[in-house]
């Protein structure tokens, strides 16, 4: 029993990665201990200075609270870990250029900011699309906490 | 592979909440499936059924509404542009 519970984690971690053949790989592992790469203090300076007129959020910060919705909510359950917050309301020209469907009349602004902003940082259009938009709506003072 | 980051916030639309972020997207050329996005017009019993295939509760989805009460629209009607969309 002892070799079965020492085997068995490695196992779901091999079914884990090949469990997708085709498809982008599985991307589980929320690391809670992990630390925030520092890349991340900087965005966070700069959508500060680029979100906030005195005291208020100005309107790119609030199209980009649209725009996280407008690329992760695209994403349903028969998706898996395909689709949603993947940039591609900022990057998709296949088969359509996502950002001019309808539905994201009003976002060009904010998209053209977030794939500048994720080329300047490297870090990817989603990621910098996910991060922006959940930053907007903190209400924290700048705490100079990590991350 | 996520990992987590911004525990962290910034001053920015006061009184917002503050969300823990993970970090690990890898990007697409491929755009979204048509159709996953809410219309502005849908039916009450549309919408329960579009959120209910992401994960939404009903009473979720009925908080996410309620969220637009305290918004502006600009795009939809232009002639209407920045009113709230709360006519109540």
């Amino acid at each position: 029993m002892q070799i079965t519970a020492i085997l068995l984690p490695g196992l779901l971690a091999v079914t884990k990665t090949t469990a997708a053949p085709g498809g982008p790989e599985p991307r589980v592992e929320a690391r809670s201990s992990a630390k925030c790469p520092a890349v991340w203090t900087s965005v966070k300076a700069e959508l500060n200075q680029r979100f906030l007129v005195g005291n208020q959020c100005n309107d790119l910060a609030r199209a980009a609270i649209r725009a996280i919705f407008h690329d992760c909510g695209s994403w349903d359950t028969s998706q898996g870990f395909s689709g949603g917050c993947d940039g591609s309301l900022v990057l998709g020209v296949t088969p359509d250029v996502e950002l001019n469907r309808a539905e994201n009349r009003g976002l060009a602004t904010v998209a053209a900011y977030l794939r500048d902003a994720a080329g300047r940082f490297s870090v990817s259009v989603a990621d910098m699309t996910v991060f922006a938009g959940s930053e907007s709506p903190s209400a924290e003072a700048p705490s100079g906490t990590s991350c | 592979m996520l990992t987590r980051p911004p525990d962290a916030a910034i001053l920015l639309c006061p009184g917002g909440p503050k969300v823990k972020t993970f970090i690990g997207r890898t990007d697409t050329t491929v755009s979204a499936r048509p159709g996953g996005l809410p219309d502005v017009f849908d039916s009450a019993a549309n919408l329960a059924a579009l959120f209910a295939r992401k994960g939404y509760s009903q009473a979720e989805l009925a908080a996410l509404l309620g969220a637009h009460s305290t918004s502006t629209q600009a795009f939809v009607d232009p002639a209407q542009a920045n009113k709230s969309q709360d006519s109540t």
